[in-house]
């Protein structure tokens, strides 16, 4: 279950993915790159790659790390928040503070 | 008139199909009509997101707006979208955990349970507000796209009741199972047709090389960023629009609903795993079709660009094959109108009116989503009747808007101390400016919610609500104490099962 998975390699990959995500959302280590590769501009070549870097880490995290929820603790999960619901069903109002 | 023929031939087609899941059994209660009792499979799940999300933006809008501002529309829908993987599975993992657990059926359901009524009911009106330009967008696309094909015959405003009054025809019909095998037929339908017309139109001018080395010869500031001396995409008006872009699909309903509908865990991996990747593959090609729709069609100015994907169409493709190429792109625009109505009707029925009353059975509660559906449907052909700005502004303008709700999901799920009134007051606030960065852009010319502005510290409208709705959440957060709800939802929402 979550509690068992490693919290250092969780981390490790959430930094990878933000630097890699900073990376697809704005060119700042490479929109000056001039000049065109595959008669695309150079930084769009360069921005697809770091895409495809992200979308492999992205993989290896969610089916290769055990550190995403798989199908084998799906209903063990479930059964337990549903027991857990039971008792947690929120209050009529948000109540005061 | 064959191209309109054969839009409404497909049309029909997508009717029939969803009347025959219907009669095959889905749809019999609110959790099938809602959330198709969560039984979907992985192909369904993964085209009905790309058909629901991949719309008249991505296709007419992306299009023009390559056709107007060049590469740097790939910063727009296409490789900002690859963090969607692993962003959307840490923000909607308990969606679908809890979602199971709870059996929710809303996109309100975990902020009710987390944060308590009140903010259950804003979330549905949150959702509108957002919803309503991006299905203008999808509705202007229609229009757009019919009066193209058929030479203007047919009128740009009779264009605007044609797929809506579909829409609501197979909504009524088939529920959400129906529309989960119409949006998968048509995501195929519809991902055929873009490389048809890629190849289409590369092959007019001898291949992709030969017409991108025309492109640059004729307009080599379309290849520029701004960081290069080009005249648009500085590294803030990337960031906004691409961060707006991503958050933003995050946040709109679908990913909730599709969360319930996931059977496996596996398979909500696969969906939010595959999504960036095939929007990469198929917005890439109609960013490229609208940039060589500077040599098919040129001289196009504002909101005509949006034509550019049509027009390329029909000079690159025998007719009947460029109706379908469009046709496909029109089916794109409908999916999205189905799936953004439906769970707006669904946030409606379950959160809103079912607060109203608590006792409405299921037969009330669908009942009122099909009036949902048709009164949302009219309005937005009613705003599109005059249209104001491109397509795909007012799509980024409706993802920007629900983006700011990001702060209140990550709370109920990643902070202990997040408070209903953190969550109110940032949800509102956030709101509240994007509308008037709006408002203030249309009035004054400026484009100020998308475009950066020197009074916003060279940032957008959509960042400056953003960064203030995230200040205003932990803030308020850490001044108010959590109520009995947050402390009560503590126990479900971080179960130690949960990791």
């Amino acid at each position: 279950m979550g509690q068992t998975k490693s919290p250092w390699a969780k981390a490790a990959f959430v930094l990878a993915f933000a630097l890699l995500t900073s990376l697809c959302w704005c060119p700042w280590a490479y929109g000056t790159l001039t000049g065109r590769v595959l008669w695309v501009p150079t930084w769009a070549v360069v921005a697809y790659a770091v895409a495809a870097a992200l979308f492999v880490l992205e993989w290896v995290f969610l089916f290769r790390s055990g550190l995403a929820v798989g199908d084998e603790e799906l209903a063990g999960i479930v059964s337990e928040l549903t027991a857990a619901a039971g008792d947690a069903a929120p209050a009529k109002e948000g109540g005061r503070c | 008139m064959l191209e309109i023929a054969i839009i409404t031939a497909i049309c029909l087609a997508s009717v029939l199909v969803s009347y025959a899941a219907f009669r095959r059994g889905a749809a019999r209660s609110a959790d099938d009509y809602f959330v198709a009792g969560s039984s979907l499979g992985y192909l369904v799940l993964i085209f009905s997101l790309l058909a629901s999300f991949v719309s008249a933006f991505a296709m007419f809008g992306i299009s023009g707006m390559a056709y107007r501002l060049g590469f740097g529309a790939l910063f727009v829908l296409t490789v900002n979208l690859i963090p969607l993987g692993f962003l959307w599975y840490f923000l909607h993992r308990k969606t679908l955990l809890i979602g199971r657990a709870r059996k929710w059926m809303s996109m309100g359901a975990p902020f009710g349970d987390r944060y308590g009524a009140t903010m259950r009911a804003i979330i549905p009106v949150v959702v509108l507000v957002a919803s309503i330009p991006y299905l203008v967008a999808q509705v202007q696309g229609i229009g757009i796209m019919i009066e193209t094909m058929s030479g203007q015959r047919v009128s740009y405003e009779v264009g605007l009741f044609f797929a809506p009054a579909f829409v609501a025809l197979y909504l009524i019909l088939g529920g959400m199972r129906g529309a989960a095998w119409v949006n998968t037929v048509q995501g195929i339908f519809f991902t055929v047709m873009v490389f048809v017309l890629f190849f289409a139109v590369m092959n007019e001018n001898g291949g992709f090389g030969p017409t991108m080395d025309l492109v640059h010869e004729k307009h080599p500031e379309l290849f520029l960023l701004a960081a290069q001396g080009g005249k648009a995409w500085s590294y803030p008006m990337i960031f906004g629009l691409a961060s707006a872009m991503c958050l933003g699909c995050v946040c709109f309903p679908q990913p909730y609903m599709h969360a319930y509908s996931s059977r496996t865990a596996k398979g909500f991996k696969v969906m939010i795993f595959a999504f960036g990747a095939i929007c990469v593959v198929i917005i890439s090609m109609t960013t490229m079709v609208g940039i060589a729709g500077r040599l098919l069609a040129p001289g196009l100015k504002g909101l005509e660009a949006d034509r550019v994907f049509g027009l390329s169409a029909a000079k690159t493709l025998p007719n009947w094959a460029a109706a379908l190429a469009v046709a496909g792109a029109f089916t794109a625009a409908m999916t999205t109108v189905i799936s953004v109505v439906f769970g707006n009707a669904s946030n409606l029925a379950n959160d809103l009116y079912k607060l109203v009353r608590p006792q409405a059975d299921t037969k009330e509660l669908v009942r009122l989503g099909r009036f949902c559906i048709a009164g949302i449907v009219a309005a937005c052909v009613l705003i599109a009747w005059i249209p104001n700005l491109p397509v795909a502004d007012l799509a980024i303008i409706a993802f920007g808007i629900m983006a700011v709700t990001i702060f209140p999901l990550w709370g109920a799920y990643y902070w202990r101390r997040a408070t209903r009134h953190g969550a109110i007051a940032a949800t509102l606030a956030g709101v509240a400016m994007n509308l008037v960065f709006l408002v203030w852009g249309l009035a004054t010319g400026t484009g100020m919610l998308l475009a950066p502005q020197p009074c916003l510290l060279h940032l957008n409208g959509f960042l400056v609500s953003f960064l203030a709705a995230g200040l205003v959440f932990f803030g308020v957060s850490l001044a108010t104490r959590p109520g009995p709800t947050e402390r009560k939802s503590l126990a479900l929402f971080f179960h130690r099962s949960l990791g």
